[in-house]
């Protein structure tokens, strides 16, 4: 009785998943032969065909996410660019805390003989994994890959690898600048008793520079400011939980001005925040500048005016074009002038009032899960291919990426 | 005369059906992965496939083969993931600073031999819940790799002037492997030291009866797990020359998957043996391997591994009369 | 002596978290941490003890009967998922949120009974398996998205003190009810001293461990709902992520069974889990976030074997203390 129901049981699982699985792709048709030039005529050159691009391969996205509104906006964006450009699109989950071994077997596991390049979002294991691919074109998205550029980082040797192609990051590669940005927002929002939440350095290096070019650029204000801004306190550093609730109880925090969340604030301050609010142990005023984004109703619409999220950073959408477009050039043998593979700045949403907020949330990629949404549409994206375009330069296309803005969408 | 010839075949089918349930989940991947990747142009026995299979296979399948000695104790050890990060940690920092793996693992069996002689002896001695300790050692281990990795300044640590390719080669995998069940099969088989472990976990009180010290037999059992933990460990940090905080996160529950997919009595005893170890790791593996090569979406892999783990442990665990088992 | 008796076994149950509170108040007022103590501490411990207690009985429930159940974290983790999504399609409806938790961790649980019940299989490989379909399934629904209401009032009611103590006041007299008013809950003590012998004279195992579930489910439904409303809850994209649940939540019912010794597991179930919060909280007060997580982490993993070693050689210890006065009494 049970070999027979493990034998019913094995053969609809097979039937089922032959069923199911994706049908193989169709072969692409073979291009038209140049018609013969007429000898008696004078020779004029034939026009070369216009070449096709199907079956190109399948684009692998290595990501740092799984599920939520970045990832479905993200899987649209590229998964329409690559049909487009005649590219498969795949996705495999990296490890949730960028561990080298579990990246490098997580590509593994997803690799086929088709995948001609990939799109990372951890850096972690990169140097194995391009050892173990010689030939895949490699591309960042949404990562600084710090362990790349630094002379010392774990990857350094892709730096050197021409089938590394480069990134666009989250935001600033320099934290400095980050810091300096907030800076400028608690500046303008006239904020002056002002806490520093952040992520710890060993795992967010980039957030421990924002917080050293915040300081700076408050202390820099303080020079000649009437009302000087205070930073109460050191930087507090989350290890990955929410902000405990005694945070509010120590001394100079229950009537901050605004709290500036380095850290993704809205996942791990906000919370807090609301809750202390209720209890009574922060004030009902403080505010919070962080970075992140989150679709739900409740948190959209405590965003700008008299909500709690005073200001929020989140990078543009658009951003895994960037990487596409450096691999398709790459593929396609039409590397644009001009291009290296260093760490590109990203354009970043910087949303401030109800009014950004409510474009973003009917009017981009991000808020409504919709490509067609897009900044960059994708036929804005192919036009900035070399294969387009072979004229535009390296520069021309990370000018156009970092052009990107919540004002566009007024 | 029919009759006759079957019944000795049924009986040995009866009596083995759990072993043949075991290696039944791990010929069906092996005949659905051979089926179906080919009609979609793939291949799973393709060398490059064939080599990820190893590198998803050696790791948990050096755990679980120096596992099985505790298990068949019918004790649990939910330390191991941790230690796997601790011993790939200091076989990288001894590394860098001498210029040599041998001073790493040499520091890490000794580490390996207290922590099991602590696991091994506490819940005997001081007649404690034999996995109390060992989540003890759990969480001690969690905090100290955190306060290392914290102090240290990065999230994870690499080889900087040693080779370690050497261990991503699939035949260096597949030597140790062997090389180990080799030993923990003999053994386990052929030495008091797995007779006397399978004693303990059939009835403990008969075992400490007929002379078994269980405190000396335990500890020598957790021992050997430990060394088996080092040697996981080794290889664990030889995919990337790396180790990091989260470095052997959720290892003991994935030795615990495949030890059981194998067929292995948790409660242990008589009926444990060193083929369910190798037998649920492959199968684990095979898995992981395969279902993407057929289609299977990442979130959709896992759902998939639960259901053949219901339907296989359904058919090799079950206890068709008498008590509920515990 | 009745009277020491109960002094005894006050003294005996009050002792660890009162001393771990005194510690913790000493380290925390040396490193000016002076809100330990106040009343917004434990306005804002209220809710960290109540998830404790209410996780611990719902594990509890099921170890005192024999049972080690791994899949408890992913129960509450698919139940909040489904519940809280549905109760904000239901225009932040909480009692809808109440009772699908309730109803979804019941549910869920006699699943995993019937499993073991009519599969026979052994409970741990039964709980490890629906561990890991119902981590799956979180994959598969509402786009992996998990739930959010962090920022929800409405629903995040059970959060907040001292509404969380409904759910907890709720889960502690289900608790005590199937413990000891219950004819069920006295047949499952028979069952863990002597399964066999317990069904001999007639007990009905099946029933009681279907019965046993249902009540484990409407624990784990009362700690589901704070567990929800305690922050985001994202899918479970590695396997067996919630188990850690088990390791975490099972410390108090260690205490527990030492502990109640002197008030029953009950109580003492309660007492264990204060004490670690108490731990937890000051040891994270005192050190910074980046070390007071891992020390707290290290400091509970010790401290638990200390007080199993304490709760089982307690008595020879005793002993040895008393025979020391007596031989020199002798000498």
């Amino acid at each position: 009785m049970k070999k027979i129901l493990a034998l019913l049981l094995s053969m609809v699982m097979v039937f089922g998943l032959v069923a199911c699985g994706a049908a193989p792709a169709a072969p692409a048709d073979p291009a038209a032969p140049a018609a013969p030039a007429d000898p008696a005529a004078p020779a004029a050159p034939a026009e070369p065909a216009a070449p096709t691009y199907e079956d190109m391969g399948t684009i692998l996205w290595l990501s740092n996410l799984s599920g939520g509104a970045q990832y479905d906006a993200t899987c649209a964006y590229l998964g329409a660019l690559c049909e487009a450009l005649g590219y498969e699109f795949e996705v495999c989950f990296g490890d949730p805390f960028n561990d080298a071994a579990n990246n490098l077997l997580a590509v593994q596991n997803a690799m086929t003989d088709d995948v001609v390049g990939m799109i990372t979002s951890q850096d972690g294991g990169l140097k194995d994994i391009m050892e173990a691919y010689p030939e895949l074109w490699v591309a960042g998205y949404n990562c600084d890959m710090r362990s790349v550029y630094a002379a010392d980082g774990a990857n350094a040797a892709c730096a050197s690898n021409d089938h590394y192609l480069g990134t666009i990051a989250d935001g600033y590669g320099d934290g400095f600048f980050l810091g300096n940005q907030m800076a400028r927002l608690i500046i303008e929002g006239g904020y002056e008793k002002v806490a520093v939440i952040n992520f710890p350095v060993f795992a967010y290096p980039n957030l421990t520079e924002a917080d050293a070019g915040l300081r700076a650029a408050i202390a820099e204000y303080n020079a000649t400011a009437d009302k000087p801004i205070e930073i109460v306190g050191d930087t507090t550093t989350l290890m990955f939980e929410p902000l405990p609730d005694s945070w509010f109880l120590e001394a100079g925090r229950g009537d901050l001005d605004v709290i500036i969340g380095l850290c993704a604030g809205v996942q791990f301050v906000y919370p807090t925040m609301v809750g202390a609010m209720a209890n009574g142990t922060c004030a009902a005023d403080t505010k919070l500048i962080t970075s992140g984004f989150e679709t739900d109703p409740d948190i959209i619409a405590d965003i700008g005016g008299d909500g709690v999220i005073a200001g929020l950073t989140v990078s543009a959408a658009e951003n895994p074009a960037y990487g596409l477009i450096l691999i398709d050039n790459a593929i396609t043998g039409n590397v644009a002038e001009g291009t290296t593979n260093a760490c590109v700045d990203s354009a970043e949403y910087v949303i401030d009032s109800v009014e950004d907020i409510n474009n973003v949330m009917t009017k981009s990629m991000m808020g409504t899960g919709d490509a067609a949404n897009a900044h960059l549409t994708v036929e804005e994206v192919l036009a900035l291919c070399g294969r387009n375009n072979p004229s535009l330069t390296w520069q021309e296309i990370v000018d156009t990426f970092q052009a990107i803005s919540v004002d566009e969408l007024k | 005369m029919t009759e006759k010839k079957l019944n000795p075949v049924l009986s040995w089918i009866k009596l083995h059906k759990t072993e043949i349930g075991a290696y039944c989940g791990l010929l069906l991947c092996i005949v659905l992965f051979s089926i179906v990747p080919p009609l979609k142009g793939k291949s799973i026995w393709a060398p490059d496939k064939l080599a990820t299979l190893m590198s998803n296979v050696i790791v948990m399948a050096l755990l679980s083969v120096g596992a099985v000695f505790v298990y068949a104790m019918g004790n649990m050890d939910v330390s191991i993931g941790k230690q796997v990060g601790l011993y790939a940690t200091i076989i990288v920092a001894l590394g860098n600073s001498t210029g040599s793996l041998i001073p790493g693992i040499l520091v890490s069996l000794v580490i390996a031999i207290i922590i099991g002689a602590m696991n091994g002896a506490i819940g005997e001695l001081l007649h404690i819940h034999p996995v109390v300790s060992s989540v003890a050692f759990m969480m001690a281990l969690g905090g100290i790799s955190t306060v290392t990795y914290n102090g240290l300044g990065s999230r994870n640590v690499g080889l900087t002037s040693i080779d370690y390719h050497l261990f991503k080669s699939p035949w260096l995998m597949l030597a140790a492997l062997v090389v180990e069940v080799i030993i923990i099969t003999y053994l386990f088989n052929y030495t008091k030291y797995g007779k006397y472990a399978k004693s303990i976990g059939a009835n403990p009180v008969a075992a400490e009866q007929s002379g078994i010290n269980l405190v000396k037999y335990k500890v020598i059992s957790y021992i050997i797990m430990g060394f088996c933990v080092v040697l996981a460990a080794l290889f664990q940090m030889g995919f990337t020359g790396s180790a990091s905080d989260s470095t052997g996160t959720g290892f003991e529950m994935n030795v615990m998957v495949a030890l059981i997919l194998g067929g292995m009595p948790l409660n242990g005893g008589m009926r444990s043996k060193v083929s369910c170890a190798v037998v649920g790791s492959f199968t684990l593996g095979l898995l992981a391997v395969g279902l993407p090569l057929i289609g299977v979406k990442p979130n959709q892999v896992f759902i998939i591994k639960a259901i053949i783990f219901l339907v296989v442990v359904l058919i090799t665990c079950r206890k068709k009369s008498g008590t509920l088992p515990r | 002596m009745k009277r020491k008796t109960t002094l005894g076994r006050i003294i005996g149950t009050l002792a660890l978290p009162v001393a771990m509170y005194l510690i913790m108040m000493v380290l925390c007022y040396s490193n000016g941490k002076m809100y330990f103590g106040t009343w917004n501490m434990w306005r804002t411990l209220i809710v960290d003890i109540a998830l404790s207690i209410t996780c611990a009985m719902g594990i509890g429930l099921q170890f005192k009967c024999g049972r080690f159940d791994f899949s408890g974290g992913a129960i509450m983790l698919l139940t909040s998922i489904v519940a809280g999504n549905v109760a904000l399609s239901m225009d932040n409806s909480v009692a809808a949120m109440v009772v699908l938790c309730i109803a979804g961790c019941v549910i869920l649980s006699v699943l995993v009974a019937v499993f073991y019940v009519f599969g026979r299989v052994p409970v741990v490989i039964t709980t490890i398996g629906f561990a890991m379909l119902y981590e799956s399934v979180t994959c598969l629904i509402y786009g992996s998205r998990g739930i959010n209401i962090v920022s929800n009032m409405t629903l995040r009611i059970f959060s907040t003190y001292p509404y969380a103590l409904i759910p907890l006041a709720l889960a502690i007299a289900i608790y005590a009810f199937y413990s000891y008013c219950t004819v069920s809950g006295k047949q499952a003590q028979l069952l863990a001293n002597n399964q066999q012998a317990a069904v001999n004279i007639g007990i009905r195992e099946k029933q009681n461990v279907i019965i046993s579930y249902v009540f484990s489910g409407l624990i784990f439904g009362c700690a589901t709902i704070i567990y929800m409303a305690n922050g985001m809850h994202r899918a479970a994209t590695t396997s067996m992520a919630t188990v850690g649940e088990l390791f975490s939540n099972i410390l108090p019912v260690f205490i527990g069974l030492i502990v109640g010794v002197f008030c029953g597991d009950t109580i003492g179930t309660i007492v264990g889990s204060l004490t670690l919060c108490l731990m937890s909280y000051g040891l994270k007060a005192v050190f910074s976030d980046e070390l007071g997580a891992a020390i707290s982490t290290i400091c509970m993993g010790v401290f638990i074997l200390v007080i199993n070693v304490i709760g089982s050689q307690g008595g020879n210890i005793v002993k040895l203390f008393r025979r020391k006065p007596k031989e020199e009494q002798g000498a």
